[in-house]
């Protein structure tokens, strides 16, 4: 345990005042610029990027699209291209070049209702499997897309006919420490949370945590997987253990009841897949570490591997606003830098430190 | 005569989920032992329903911190930080770190835009394209899983049987937990990158991406998959310092010799690096070669005159030299392993970051 001295501090650095209602932010790959994505007022869809500099966040690019922007990702692009997959109101699937970003350079109809979220993985060298898209909708399904095919999905995960489509509110990808090994994990407005294996094109694993699943997100990617968190509209998060599977109890969990509302993001450090930060609807952030237990897994009475839960602890919290903090994202490149967006309208450029003393 | 009844009006008040008036009182409290209902108490006196009473709310929670440093209850929201509220050393710090950062990412950007020419080879590189539109059903989870489970279940009894050999031969294996994870060292991880396409900047991020994970894998305890990432972060580009976070893997692995070969690789990078020879020595430690390890301990003592771990290594091998010849029993020598072994463990604790990482 870290004494006083040493805890983290969240530092406010740069606060941004928007002119729209922005959605998701994220730091493009190798740089201190960042992008924003939302709508204006007037219905259309907005992007822009901006370039941290001299404790001033400067807009240097700014393009109005035709549906608001929900999401987006880099996960699936190279480092020399760095290209985003965005997730529009409208269902529809695009890749910019942020370079020439009035045109998209892939562009397909993915979803008949919103793109509430996406996630990317075989990018940035992120796993060695092929670069790949995931997509989350209200229309209850979730597809898989590489970028080098145009019209349809490689995948998709979608209710039977007949059965109650559910909305999807989350989905992240993990598992993908081979070229072949990859998983799917998406969480629905019901409490759901179902593990995709896209190896076998099967469930791998299904539970419920009883409240609308906001957010999922593995530890890492591109290793075997090891950690989900599930954070939730009441509230709480669950911290799953992936090692070890029990053919009917599944995966060992922690849980823990931080926000007073809901937890809408969870995002782990990428320089330490055991921390990570929860922001919540009350305008707060939460600094975390899992903690593992001394074993990770023990015989049940029928001498099967059942896993065992770890704990987590709180490091440090921050209040920034009274509106809820809706997306965030850690600086690949830089430990400690997070650019955070709210419903007050503001991106902030936070700073965590002493990540590497906890 | 007192005190019994008042005993099952607080048991029972702690499960029915009231707190009488009676117990909120300095008296009470002080002898209360029950985290739980204090946490309870302190919940009744923050409402303020029985009144406002802030003295008692302190009192009763420096009790609880007594108890339970970590409550939840103990938890207060703070306000986000800002450079203000540090120091001035401590932000212009943090200031500066970040501006060089900027600097050097603004050149890494360029050579990266300078290298995007090489776009479609990397293309051509990728893993193909995923077979056409999967579909999965979300209903049915798949059987699969539990295969698995059995099949890696057979893996891990094998394993067990291998450490219960070593328990019957060393009692004080105790301290020394099984690996944390169940499908540890697994085989599906290539061990080598191929990085023929890769630009110079990419290779450096790659090659510590990788280093990241094996170190997050150590300090899970899973030291085979340590192995395997540090081998891809060398398999990219070989670093002083992930050769010797490799040798202390295999070290914790008994593998004594790829530990060496590691420890020799440093040190024809690196003449006097002084973790490679405390290691080196160690090694030497365990195979018997006390004249080797005395060697490159005096050689790590010339560079650092004061370190503590290489005295102290110093000092127990010229206590094994006096106490024991050259040809021991192997119990003994294994018994002696362990007590190191739990030195070397108590070392990498406290210095997680600082000695063993980086």
């Amino acid at each position: 345990m870290s004494s006083p001295l040493s805890k983290p501090q969240i530092i406010a650095h740069i606060q941004k005042s928007l002119n729209y209602t922005v959605f998701d932010s994220k730091w493009i790959p190798c740089s201190a610029k960042f992008v924003s994505l939302g709508n204006f007022a007037r219905g259309t869809g907005v992007m822009q990027i901006y370039e941290v500099q001299h404790g001033e966040a400067q807009l240097i690019k700014e393009v109005e699209k035709p549906k608001p922007i929900k999401c987006g990702t880099f996960g699936a692009t190279s480092l020399q291209q760095r290209h985003i997959a965005t997730g529009d109101f409208d269902g529809n699937l695009n890749i910019w070049n942020l370079e020439i970003p009035e045109v998209p350079v892939y562009s397909v109809k993915a979803h008949k209702e919103i793109v509430n979220s996406i996630d990317g993985v075989g990018g940035l060298g992120i796993g060695d499997g092929a670069p790949e898209i995931v997509t989350g909708s209200r229309d209850g399904t979730v597809k898989v897309w590489d970028p080098r095919q145009r019209d349809s999905p490689v995948a998709n995960m979608e209710p039977m006919e007949g059965e109650t489509k559910r909305d999807c509110w989350t989905v992240a990808f993990g598992h993908a420490f081979n070229d072949q090994d990859r998983c799917v994990c998406a969480g629905y407005d019901n409490g759901d949370i179902k593990l995709f294996d896209l190896r076998n094109m099967s469930v791998r694993w299904e539970t419920n945590i009883k409240n609308g699943v906001c957010c999922v997100e593995f530890d890492r990617k591109d290793i075997n997987m090891n950690k989900l968190v599930a954070t939730s509209l009441e509230g709480k998060f669950h911290v799953f253990d992936m090692r070890t599977q029990h053919p009917t109890k599944g995966f060992a969990s922690v849980s823990e009841k931080a926000h007073k509302s809901t937890i809408w993001q969870v995002r782990h450090l990428p320089q330490n897949r055991d921390i990570f930060m929860t922001a919540g609807g009350a305008g707060n952030l939460h600094l975390w570490k899992y903690e593992y237990p001394a074993q990770r897994s023990k015989k049940d009475s029928d001498n099967v591997d059942v896993g065992v839960a770890g704990t987590v602890n709180l490091l440090q919290n921050a209040t920034l606003s009274t509106q809820p903090i809706a997306s965030l994202d850690w600086s690949p490149d830089k430990q400690g830098l997070c650019v955070c967006s709210g419903f007050d309208q503001c991106v902030r450029v936070l700073i965590v430190t002493k990540l590497n003393v906890v | 005569g007192t005190y019994q009844p008042r005993f099952q009006i607080w048991s029972l008040a702690s499960t029915v989920g009231k707190v009488p008036v009676e117990h909120l009182d300095y008296d009470f409290i002080e002898k209360c032992k029950d985290v739980k209902y204090l946490e309870k108490i302190l919940r009744v006196l923050r409402s303020g329903d029985e009144g406002i009473y802030p003295h008692l709310i302190k009192f009763c929670e420096s009790h609880l911190e007594k108890l339970h440093p970590r409550s939840p209850a103990l938890r207060k929201e703070n306000l986000v930080a800002t450079a203000a509220s540090l120091s001035n050393d401590e932000w212009s710090q943090i200031a500066d770190e970040l501006k060089t950062w900027q600097e050097e990412n603004k050149k890494t950007e360029t050579l990266l835009k300078q290298q995007s020419a090489f776009d479609d080879l990397v293309n051509e590189n990728m893993p193909p394209i995923r077979g056409s539109n999967h579909s999965i059903p979300l209903s049915q989870v798949n059987v699969v899983s539990t295969d698995v489970c059995k099949h890696v279940h057979v893996c891990i009894e094998q394993k067990f049987d291998v450490e219960k050999e070593c328990e019957r031969i060393d009692v004080s294996e105790v301290e020394s937990y099984p690996p944390a994870a169940r499908i540890t060292g697994d085989p599906k991880i290539k061990t080598k990158v191929d990085t023929s396409l890769l630009t110079q900047q990419e290779k450096l991020l790659l090659a510590n991406r990788e280093k990241d994970k094996g170190n997050e894998a150590f300090r899970a305890k899973d030291y085979e998959e340590a192995v395997a990432y540090y081998s891809r972060s060398l398999s990219i580009m070989p670093t002083v310092a992930t050769y010797n976070n490799r040798a202390q893997a295999h070290i914790n692995l008994k593998h004594w010799h790829s530990a060496m070969a590691d420890c020799q690789s440093v040190l024809e990078l690196e003449q006097g690096n002084v973790k490679a020879l405390l290691r080196r020595a160690t090694v030497h430690k365990h195979m018997g070669h006390f004249h080797l390890a005395t060697e490159d301990l005096r050689k790590a003592l010339m560079e650092e005159p004061q370190n503590a771990a290489a005295t102290q290594l110093l000092s127990e091998i010229e206590k094994m030299k006096e106490c024991q010849p050259e040809k021991q029993s192997k119990g003994k020598k294994i018994l002696i392993q362990e007590v190191e072994e739990k030195d070397d463990n108590r070392n990498g604790k406290t210095k997680a970051d600082g000695e063993i990482f980086f």
